[in-house]
């Protein structure tokens, strides 16, 4: 998908970024020309901007907000919708975008500022998931349980999330109108009942899974699991945690 | 939370068999709602392999199925029902965002929903023009006295009503056979990539078969003897 | 307006990285509440960026690797200038902290028996390093990070994301009562009220301009607490790591598990040498760091390996002549690339566009670490040697009831860090500080209740008036300019080869800045988020530690560790004739000698004002366990240097 494959160093770019100045105001359109350096992506862009906050018209602005942290996609900050996907700003090449670029918030939070959005519901997922081993203490007790290579590789996949908020973007099914708690909380539970402590809590976490914003509203559209950057395998994810829901679900029932 | 009700509301209720009312949709779009949807097309389909005679005799077979009205309201419209109506609420939770997202798997999402939309709309057609058109002033149908293939082929001789069930019957026959495919998932059957791949070949297969034996026999009873 | 806090219990924790998360857990665990800060959400602080993996000599492989080893080879690898009895006990614990994150649920690699796999890593000859894939620290954190979380669950500790230090608040005694923080969203400046503040507060990267470091990882929150009276120790010491991908915005890491694994660093021989990577034969290639170093060859420590790469460069025998060597895994097989080394590879390939299992990386060396910060105490077992556990005084600095830990402080490192150590060092400082803060809090009789709130609201309005002040200059610089300007003057002088005149000139510049950038009009008035704000106000503060290490640079005249100036190298030994030789490496024991009795010593840095230098005293080293030696890594003809600086040493223990 190079689009512009032939962007050439000193050559103009165009941005067009969707701002807002505060959580309660209105968003407008900005845009922005920048000169393009070579291998640049779209936070280098946006610091260019910082650098000469001046916008397409010539007219002095204020520098555009956004999150960044760690510039090498594994710290998830700089997540946002570059033309109509999200991915992390970072990782994404000028040269394959199509111009003029759009840069929106993620669209699935509430904003803060520009490109800035508050995540913070995707935290109090993992807490509502009990996304943790449950260990006694953190004093010498020797070794963790043996785990097969198979195994801890799979695991390994789905610890890999950053919670970056990509696949909640992607995912038709996390809206307004849903309470759905999104692919990448259900992909923690995977990941903890996977591991042989973590597995403790495996019941408590499919009572969350089986409850109203849990596993049942997904849809099965699977763009989670184009759109996660990372490819975490979020559809056997969600494959093998509806079987086991479903069992909890059935022998809870017959138990009451 | 709720710590002042003592008594759980409504709400609280439906929340606690939330999960189960959903894997109860999913069930019902393929037992009886997906399993009755096939017999049907085989049982029209007679009329390509057989004529009137073969098509009149299946559905006198049918009709003379004893407790054949308890079997039609609990196998088949109040499952019917349950499925179309929560269907369109579960619908209704989602939001297309095909524009920006164009994955294949995004694509069947908004079919399936679209598909199934549809398909209510026909099969509220399809009941009032031959099971219930008594209900709109018209002749109360018999298809064990009265002759079945003749009141299924007068229903289906204008060109518009053929068009309309063309796409009714390909509407219900993707939202059963891609609901097949999601419902694996869902289940929990189709847990890898390959497996999900092999079922998708097997759902189009039967949504195909599914089609040809519908829009042939649409044919059938529209072209007539 | 004092707001939150305090119960006698509270302890306020700033840093959300592994070494502020560890302390948190071990602080809750001794019976403390928490009150954590942080720029960003704790799982992603900078910790995320750790790739190849955590160091405890767990000996799997049965190579007769020990703790003993470990702490010997740190110590050997830091120049001998950490104090050995931390050092000594972070390697015992070792073996003991990757159990538990094994427990916690660290996906670390494992064998085809389903135990621990260890990989090799720069500085040692064993397989010492624990690792998940390429990407250990961002599961070490996510494991800490949900320890946490559990203890929020269970209301033992408040999280306070997106929230940033701007002062500590130390009262007429000179004790730590609290801290002033901002909200990063609302911008509301607020006090804090607590007995004990941790600062785990990273690295400072930024000042460099581009580094392998996160956008936040400023030293902004050490140079407050240095501004505020805290000693700095050691901030000439910063590791250049010798492999990262030259980027516009940053220089992405390429972790040393890549050489680790067995990748291997080389050049064409032939400078001019137009033909790519693959079609130049063995013959043509020039394995620089295998010949001089046969023993350790491409795992020889960082700053060794940087100064090489740099040399090869600064000759003109980097690829093409550019300042870029070849870091090449194409002989590994691609599915045990993907196991052990995925992550790094996937991020080679989505930023430079060519394929690392196919295609040798380009790299040259990048500000990766500081190993000075806070100076911190400890205080000696005089029976083990190694540490006084639960002592108040463990990672105190030197204002009562401020501690740092992790990068934050300058203990355990000396003059360079081993690779993989220094995730170890956050969590085992971790460890340390939970207990020290318990014992301190337990002991301390005026409690932070009992200082007036005229106090807090002094200070309070203080970074208010600071705010206005920021926001009402007027000049046409931009600060953002002026941070570029910064970093590159500090890379191009203040890294892997320095020189008194460059320091003085690069000093000179970084007044300039400062300068500068008191009349830079902060191109955002917003009172929402105003990014712009809080990356000049940071800037301002990153620049008196910009100065610190210059000017600690320029008075340290040898080369130890990352720490190299070419005048003040020891007399060669590089004679072809035996008695020459033999002459030259008496001569060169010597001098050795001599300039450890001089330069063994912790840089201390007393803040003194922001257009002052600070002052500067030495403090002596604990070598007390491992006495110092020549640091060769089996350099080719160093051999000799090694056994006469033995006898020698032994003729001088006979002598005592």
């Amino acid at each position: 998908m190079s689009a512009t494959d032939s962007i050439q160093p000193g050559q103009p770019i165009r941005l067009k970024i969707l701002r807002q100045v505060c959580p309660n105001s209105a968003p407008y359109w900005e845009e922005f020309v920048v000169t393009y350096q070579a291998n640049m992506n779209v936070v280098s862009a946006l610091m260019e901007i910082e650098a000469k906050p001046v916008n397409a018209e010539g007219k002095e602005t204020t520098p555009v907000a956004y999150d960044a942290a760690c510039l090498e996609e594994v710290c998830g900050s700089c997540t946002m919708v570059i033309n109509g996907r999200a991915r992390q700003s970072c990782s994404t090449l000028i040269r394959d975008l199509k111009q003029p670029i759009t840069l929106q918030p993620l669209r699935k939070f509430p904003v803060l500022r520009d490109l800035v959005v508050d995540r913070a519901e995707m935290f109090q997922r993992l807490t509502q998931v009990k996304a943790w081993v449950p260990i006694d203490g953190t004093f010498a007790l020797g070794p963790g349980p043996k785990m097969s290579e198979k195994v801890r590789a799979l695991a390994y996949e789905f610890s890999r999330c950053m919670t970056c908020g990509c696949c909640l973007d992607a995912c038709p099914q996390v809206n307004k109108r849903s309470s759905f708690m999104g692919p990448s909380a259900v992909g923690q539970v995977y990941l903890f009942n996977s591991h042989p402590t973590g597995a403790e809590l495996a019941e408590d976490r499919l009572d969350e899974l089986s409850k109203p914003g849990g596993i049942a509203e997904c849809g099965n559209a699977q763009n989670c699991e184009k759109a996660c950057p990372k490819k975490i395998p979020l559809t056997d994810a969600l494959a093998h945690l509806g079987r086991r829901t479903t069992v909890h679900a059935i022998k809870k029932l017959l138990e009451q | 939370m709720g710590n002042q009700a003592l008594s759980p509301s409504l709400g609280q209720r439906l929340a606690r068999y939330h999960f189960l009312l959903r894997r109860l949709h999913s069930l019902s779009g393929i037992i009886p709602v997906g399993v009755f949807l096939a017999e049907h097309m085989l049982t029209n389909f007679g009329v390509v392999v057989g004529g009137p005679e073969k098509y009149n005799h299946d559905v006198g077979l049918i009709q003379t199925l004893p407790w054949l009205a308890l079997v039609e309201w609990t196998l088949i419209f109040l499952p019917l029902a349950f499925h179309s109506l929560y269907g369109m609420f579960i619908t209704f939770t989602g939001a297309v965002n095909l524009g920006d997202y164009r994955y294949g798997g995004n694509v069947r999402y908004v079919l399936q929903r679209a598909a199934g939309l549809f398909t209510f709309a026909f099969v509220i057609v399809h009941l009032l023009k031959y099971r219930f058109h008594y209900l709109i002033g018209g002749e109360h149908f018999n298809f064990l006295t009265g002759d079945a293939y003749r009141i299924t082929a007068a229903g289906l001789h204008g060109s518009w009503t053929v068009a309309f069930y063309a796409v009714g019957v390909v509407a219900a026959v993707y939202h059963f056979s891609n609901g097949i495919w999601t419902a694996l998932i869902t289940w929990g059957v189709t847990l890898g990539h390959k497996s999900r791949r092999k079922a998708g070949l097997l759902c189009a297969v039967i949504g195909i078969v599914l089609s040809v034996l519908g829009l042939t026999s649409i044919y059938w009873f529209h072209r007539g003897l | 307006m004092a707001t939150t806090t305090s119960s006698s219990n509270n302890i306020i924790v700033i840093g959300g990285g592994l070494g502020g998360l560890m302390s948190t857990i071990r602080a809750v665990e001794a019976g403390l509440d928490v009150d954590l800060f942080s720029l960003v959400p704790a799982r992603r602080s900078h910790s995320v960026c750790a790739q190849g993996g955590i160091n405890a000599a767990k000996n799997l492989r049965g190579e007769g690797d020990s703790p003993a080893k470990h702490f010997d080879e740190s110590v050997y690898g830091g120049d001998f200038l950490a104090n050995q009895p931390l050092v000594k006990d972070m390697a015992e614990a070792a073996p003991h902290l990757v159990d538990l994150l094994d427990r916690m649920g660290v996906m670390f690699n494992r064998t085809s028996e389903g135990f621990l796999d260890f990989r090799r890593f720069g500085g040692t000859l064993f397989h010492r390093t624990a690792f998940s894939g390429a990407t250990t620290g961002q599961q070490m954190i996510y494991s800490l990070d949900e320890q946490v979380r559990h203890w929020e669950s269970l209301g033992r500790v408040r999280m306070h994301e997106f929230w940033e230090m701007l002062d500590l608040v130390i009262d007429e005694e000179g004790t730590c009562r609290g801290i002033i923080a901002q909200d990063l969203r609302t911008m509301a400046i607020e006090s804090f009220r607590s007995d004990v503040v941790v600062l785990a507060t990273g690295g400072l990267g930024m000042i460099f301009g581009r580094s392998t470091n996160s956008t936040i990882c400023t030293g902004a929150a050490g140079a407050r607490a240095h501004l505020c009276g805290a000693r700095y120790a050691n901030p000439e010491f910063i590791q250049v790591h010798p492999t990262a991908i030259p980027g516009a915005d940053k220089l992405r890491l390429m972790s040393e598990s890549a050489r680790g694994e067995g990748g291997r660093v080389w050049v064409p021989k032939d400078p001019k040498d137009a033909r790519v990577a693959k079609d130049i034969p063995e013959s043509a290639r020039w394995y620089f760091l295998e010949e001089r170093y046969p023993t350790y060859g491409n795992l020889v420590p960082r700053d060794i390996a940087s100064r090489e790469i740099f040399k090869v460069c600064s000759e003109s025998r980097g690829i093409a002549g550019q300042r870029m060597v070849y870091l090449d895994l194409t002989h590994i097989s691609v599915e045990d690339l993907n196991n052990r080394l995925g992550g790094i590879l996937d991020i080679y390939e989505k930023f430079v566009g060519e394929d690392p299992r196919r295609v040798p990386m380009k790299v040259f060396p990048a500000v990766h670490y500081s190993m000075g910060g806070l100076w911190v105490d400890y205080v000696k077992d005089a029976e083990t040697g190694g540490v006084l556990k639960g002592h108040p005084r463990n990672h105190m600095t030197n204002i009562p009831g401020l501690y740092a830990v992790g990068e934050a402080d300058y203990q355990y490192h000396g003059a360079n860090r081993l690779g993989a150590n220094s995730l170890l060092s956050c969590l085992y400082g971790g460890t340390l500080v939970g207990p020290s803060t318990a014992a301190y809090l337990t002991g301390l009789k005026r409690r932070c209740d009992d200082v007036p709130s005229s106090l807090y609201q002094a200070k309070v309005e203080r970074q208010k008036q600071r705010e206005r002040e920021l926001l009402a200059r007027d000049g046409k610089d931009n600060p953002y300019v002026i941070w570029r300007e910064l970093g590159e003057s500090m890379t191009l002088n203040a890294t892997v080869v320095r020189d008194n005149a460059q320091l003085a000139k690069t000093e000179e510049k970084v007044i300039e800045l400062q300068q500068r950038l008191r009349k830079a009009a902060i191109p955002d008035k917003g009172g929402y988020r105003n990014q712009a704000l809080t990356f000049t106000r940071g800037l301002e503060d990153m620049m008196v530690l910009a100065r610190t290490i210059v000017y600690a640079a320029t008075l340290r005249d040898e080369c130890r560790g990352s720490h190299y100036k070419p005048k003040f190298e020891l007399p060669p030994v590089d004679s072809d004739d035996p008695a020459v030789h033999s002459q030259q490496v008496q001569t060169w024991c010597k001098a050795f000698k001599v300039n450890t009795e001089r330069w063994l010593k912790t840089t201390v840095a007393d803040f003194t004002g922001v257009d002052a230098r600070p002052k500067i005293d030495y403090q002596p080293v604990d070598t007390s366990l491992i006495p110092p030696r020549p640091r060769t890594y089996g350099l080719k003809g160093a051999k000799k240097v090694e056994e006469a600086w033995a006898k020698m040493s032994r003729a001088d223990a006979a002598a005592k």
